[in-house]
């Protein structure tokens, strides 16, 4: 099958940059997307040109790398699905695919479709942990978690921090990720105690970082290769304020 | 050269206690004097670093990633062992030990087995503080899984991915030191070189993937936690980023290599569809606890699987090892489905696939609950393949998946380099010929959590701290990272005319033919001759476009895949001169009248630690004797 | 705890003033439900009923400019805390894909994206509201018009009403002004239940129809009266 490609190229973080047209014929709809930019790099090294940079790791959709915008919508146009799991079966033969990086002011492209996305680690540094030294742990069992619990805990701790969620928000907001940490913690036995200053320091962390704000319109869970529900934006909410209610 | 083991005396049981309770201490207010540099983030790294931190020392952690958390144990699925006994179906800590040992093929440091089934415990209570949310039993207790090669249920698992949940947690650990200032994190940082002086580890130099600017940076200590090398065969279940770099420039400084040619090929992986494929893609183990292997019993039956009736299957596990059944560990297995195939009873469209079948557990538990088992990887085989595995069942390969080998190292984890540790998949030491499932998550926050926060503080003890000191004025330093500019400027200046991804396609192809599940004397002696004419080749064609002074992920892979040519011949030569079979590593010459390994345990019970003797040159083959006080060398059984 | 060193940080923060927007947002709901309720006495029979409740009205002041000022507290943290997000939105995205995204994937609705604009037309709104049958200036033979209520002399609302809404274009701007209310409390009504964390996945649904609803009978219980007299039910 055919492809026209618009990639998004941009030499570095202060330069500017602009969409380029490659065509590729020949393509394998069995092929993923990434594979599919694998040709395309192969073939603009032996033309001497510069391959397009992207991150990837895993390509099974766990470790969150890679991050494309197809046809303006993060990880393209699969839900539940993060860029590497998308396939050329996904797009009619002779189409035409444009490809951005991730666009937010908090996160910066850094080359081509390489963006910085370490303003999730600053806000995981600053609360989205259990504080628990290595060798404090009492036996796993001695605090029974309900199974429905352990379920919720898991569908929120399933957020790989791809950075999708900003990337579809209108308002490049990071809520649904932040969300996500606060509830996975927060839900659980052992994450009491640090409730609620964990969410009162994720979301100093998220606002410092230049991340906008909610303004509830879902697309970031439209897009969540993890499916994961802006229920728990609704969760954060709550528990923000409750934080900051004395002795509750 | 005598390598020492330094495993402590006494019985085996008591060995860990022991050591732990006469190990040298530094005191806590000392422990800040002390700088330690962590590289990689996985599940070693990462656990690593947190609890080095967490005990005072200075770390200094780096990774390749953008992010700690996208280290590669993020994507383990099935699950990870540990000898809590909570399903009172007879397990122990003896009996993960010699699960795991008898797993290896009896070609793992006894020792070393044991204090990791001992430490398996404390690892599951540490991450359920954590907040690992492992699955659970209605009544708030966690469950467990069975998994290859054990006939007990002691495997904790996070749905499907267990890794993921692990990882993050350890993350989290991480993150929370980092927070605190107790742990530098180089993110978009490349090892490239280790810096040995005086004979010690004292620091590395490292690239930085943004804008190229070289460093070396010192410390007291440099521990490796950078994973395996099964990238090599360039398709593999391992990240694409997944390198030996930092391993293999640590064994080109003095660091000896240890059974090489020990990758794991796992049974259940995705099948290549097409030339094209840049990654096989994993179907975790636990499947098999509900999915039953099959071929047809005719060679050439291209029917479609439900037109295959029952007494045509041929369930070839259950068949060969019915005590074990589909269970049976990885390496058996996938030799097994090789076997089936190369008969010519594979199936799909390659013929290189045998079915994994989950109509009879959905008649046995109803859809639901398979689907709630499994659904992501369901849900995965279906978005990689277009196919529904609840209607037809899925095909399957094995795949290149772990590294057993490794990095060399004793019992305290430090290589022969004093000063240089080696955590997790980087180094060889626990899992001998083969590796057993959700094993390899237990090892690396063994090695990380439990291990090396005491025997680092053993070495530490006896050195004075170095100090806050200037790396770049230091001779062997800046040496070192000239080396690595050199380096570096040899890569750009080729300008052949084929990409790096070229090379590396060739040299997999050249590593799975004849250093794959079988292994021939002449088959390894003509991969070396290819891999060392693949070599040439690289160095006079390459093409790397670009600098070296902005993001170059060409050049990254380039330095990868330059590391891989030359580990690659080490891999066949150590198949080659390990002349028996054991475990993964199947030589067509030493084989039981059924087709198992026959290991030759007079002259090779022992670890071949390879010491790298320049360009160009035969590497030197080392050896450590095995020695078994408690186990009885046995052939190893799964019938 | 006793003390609380954080709460000044909270109108700082993004979901501190998220909390302002649908506090005071949720206040004015239901200032526009009573409202309504109130101007739905027009449809009495006789005009004795809504005239003897702006009497009612205007002999509390107390009352009256009470809520007056929390109404304009409201309006203000309202305006202060969505304009404040919004510029904040607007620079935390500051380069768009060159090619968007499907509109139903992305939850892209006309009244979700046009919360500033719908938000500003009302309170333009508002205003000329205010002048035109609070303050009377619009026109001011308005402020003349009386009626004998109980042996009183009392302003005759109900004659203001329909005099004012006489004017066809008046009538418009006024049912246009409806129309964008419907808009806003379509997105932002839901959103509420977001904001103050009560919207889960079983809620949403009734929450969702529910602001439907909600804005669309405001829109058509304002709007009636309008209607009503372009319609000519009552005779000036």
């Amino acid at each position: 099958m055919k492809l026209h490609l618009k990639i998004w190229r941009q030499p570095g973080k202060d330069h500017p940059g602009k969409l380029e047209m490659y065509d590729l014929d020949g393509l394998n709809p069995d092929m993923s997307f990434l594979e599919m930019m694998d040709v395309l790099n192969d073939r603009l090294t032996r033309e001497g040109k510069e391959p397009v940079a992207f991150e990837h790791d895993c390509r099974e959709g766990i470790c969150g790398s890679c991050a494309m915008a197809i046809n303006g919508e993060p990880h393209g146009p699969n839900d539940g699905a993060t860029t590497c799991q998308v396939y050329l079966r996904s797009f009619k033969d002779g189409e035409t695919l444009t490809v951005e990086p991730w666009r937010a002011r908090a996160f910066p492209v850094l080359k081509d479709l390489v963006t910085d996305r370490s303003a999730f680690d600053r806000i995981m540094q600053a609360g989205g942990f259990i504080s628990v030294n290595t060798g404090q742990a009492p036996d796993a069992n001695a605090m029974p978690i309900g199974k429905e619990t352990a379920e919720q805990a898991f569908d929120a701790a399933h957020c790989i921090g791809c950075g999708a969620c900003v990337a579809a928000c209108r308002n490049g907001s990071a809520m649904l990720f932040v969300a996500a940490k606060v509830s996975h913690l927060g839900l659980l036995p052992q994450g009491q105690p640090e409730r609620k200053q964990r969410v009162r320091r994720m979301v100093e962390a998220m606002d410092a970082a230049g991340f906008g704000n909610c303004s509830n319109q879902y697309a970031c869970e439209a897009v969540c290769p993890k499916e994961i529900s802006a229920d728990l934006i609704a969760r954060m909410n709550r528990d923000y304020a409750l934080s900051l209610v004395p002795k509750l | 050269m005598k390598l020492d083991a330094r495993v402590p005396a006494g019985p085996l049981a008591d060995k860990w206690k022991n050591f732990k309770a006469s190990v040298r201490l530094v005191s806590p207010a000392n422990k800040r004097k002390y700088e330690v540099i962590v590289v990689g983030t996985g599940l070693a790294g990462a656990s690593a670093a947190a609890s080095l931190a967490e005990l005072g020392y200075r770390v200094k952690a780096f990774c390749f990633h953008d992010s700690p958390r996208r280290a590669h144990s993020i994507a383990a699925q099935g699950g990870i062992n540990a000898a809590k006994n909570y399903q009172n179906d007879g397990d122990s800590v003896r009996r993960l030990f010699y699960d795991t040992i008898k797993g290896g093929d009896f070609r793992s440091r006894e020792a070393n087995v044991y204090r990791l089934a001992e430490v398996s415990v404390n690892i599951i209570d540490q991450c359920v503080a954590q907040g690992v949310p492992f699955a659970r039993e209605y009544g708030g207790m966690l469950t467990n899984r069975s998994f290859g090669g054990a006939q007990v249920s002691r495997t904790f698992y996070a749905r499907g991915a267990t890794g993921q949940q692990l990882l993050l947690g350890a993350y989290s650990a991480l993150s929370r030191q980092i927070g605190q200032g107790r742990v530098q994190m180089f993110p978009r940082h490349e090892m490239l070189d280790l810096v040995v002086a005086d004979g010690k580890a004292q620091g590395i130099v490292t690239r930085n993937l943004v804008n190229g600017e070289l460093k070396a940076h010192a410390a007291d200590a440099v521990l490796l936690c950078t994973g395996g090398y099964g990238n090599a065969y360039y398709l593999s279940t391992y990240a694409r980023g997944s390198n030996a770099t930092a391993i293999w420039r640590a064994h080109r400084r003095g660091a000896l290599f240890a059974n090489p040619c020990f990758t794991q090929i796992h049974p259940t992986c995705i099948p290549v569809s097409g030339e094209y494929q840049s990654k096989l893609t994993l179907m975790s183990e636990s499947l098999r606890n509900d999915g039953r292997c099959w071929v047809p019993k005719h060679a050439g039956d291209r029917r479609p699987a439900g037109l295959i009736p029952e007494e045509e299957r041929d369930y070839f596990l259950e068949r060969i090892y019915p005590s074990y059944g589909n269970l049976a560990p990885r390496d058996i297995a996938s030799r097994a489905a090789k076997r089936v195939c190369d008969e010519g009873r594979g199936v799909g469209k390659s013929g290189l696939g045998v079915y994994l079948d989950f109509s009879e557990a959905i008649g046995r538990l109803g859809q639901k609950t398979v689907q709630e088992r499994y659904a992501n990887l369901f849900d995965m085989y279906h978005e990689i393949t277009g196919e529904s595995a609840y209607e037809a069942p899925m095909r399957i390969f094995p795949a290149v998946h772990y590294t057993m080998g490794g990095l060399w190292v004793d019992y305290h984890l430090m290589s022969n380099l004093p000063g240089l540790f080696v955590l997790g998949e980087a180094n060889f030491s626990d899992h001998g010929a083969n590796r057993l499932g959700a094993s390899a998550l237990m090892q690396g926050l063994a090695d990380g959590y439990f291990v090396i926060p005491y025997t680092l503080g053993d070495y530490l003890s006896q050195q004075k701290p170095s100090g806050p000191r200037n790396a770049a004025e230091t001779e062997a330093f800046w040496a070192a990272t000239e080396d690595v500019q050199n380096r570096i400027r040899k890569l750009l200046e080729v300008r052949g005319g084929r990409p790096v991804s070229e090379f590396h396609r060739q040299l997999g192809k050249i590593l799975w033919d004849q250093c794959g599940m079988s292994r021939t004397r002449k088959g390894l002696e003509q991969g070396i001759e290819q891999i060392r004419q693949l070599r040439k080749e690289f160095w006079e064609d390459l093409n790397v476009p670009g600098s070296g002074e902005d993001l170059n992920q060409s050049l990254e892979k380039a330095g990868r895949v330059a590391d891989f040519l030359e580990l690659g011949e080490l891999m066949c030569r150590d198949a080659l001169e390990r002349d028996e079979s054991c475990g993964c590593h199947f030589r067509e010459e030493h084989q039981t009248a059924e087709g198992e390994c026959a290991r030759k345990d007079d002259s090779f019970a022992q670890v071949a630690a390879w010491e790298y003797s320049g360009e160009g040159k035969a590497a030197v083959r080392h050896v450590e004797p095995l020695k078994y006080e408690e186990v009885s060398l046995a052939t190893r059984s799964y019938k | 705890m006793s003390a609380n060193p954080q709460f000044p940080g909270f109108l700082r923060t993004s979901i501190g003033r998220k909390w302002v927007v649908a506090v005071s947002g949720l206040f004015l709901i239901g200032f526009v439900i009573i409202h309504m309720a109130g101007n739905l006495q027009m449809f009495a029979a006789t005009p004795d009923v809504i005239n003897r409740y702006a009497y009612f009205l205007k002999t509390n002041p107390l009352m009256l400019w009470g809520f007056r000022l929390a109404l304009l507290t409201a309006v203000a943290a309202h305006i202060w805390a969505a304009l404040s997000l919004a510029r904040e939105n607007r620079a935390a995205k500051p380069v768009n894909y060159a090619v968007a995204g499907r509109k139903s994937r992305l939850h892209v609705t006309l009244a979700s994206v046009t919360m500033v604009i719908s938000g500003t037309v009302i309170l333009g709104f508002v205003i000329f509201h205010l002048l035109h049958f609070t303050a009377q200036v619009v026109d001011r033979s308005y402020q003349e018009m009386e009626t004998v209520l109980d042996g009183k002399a009392v302003h005759d609302v109900h004659r203001m009403v329909v005099a004012g809404f006489s004017k066809p274009l008046i009538s418009a701007f006024y049912i246009l002004a409806m129309g964008l209310l419907f808009f806003h409390l379509r997105h932002g009504a839901a959103s509420v239940f977001q904001t103050i964390g009560i919207r889960d996945r079983t809620l949403s649904r009734v929450i969702e129809s529910g602001s439907w609803a909600l804005a669309a009978i405001l829109f058509l219980g304002f709007s009636s009266i309008p209607v009503a007299v372009l319609l000519g039910v009552w005779k000036l």
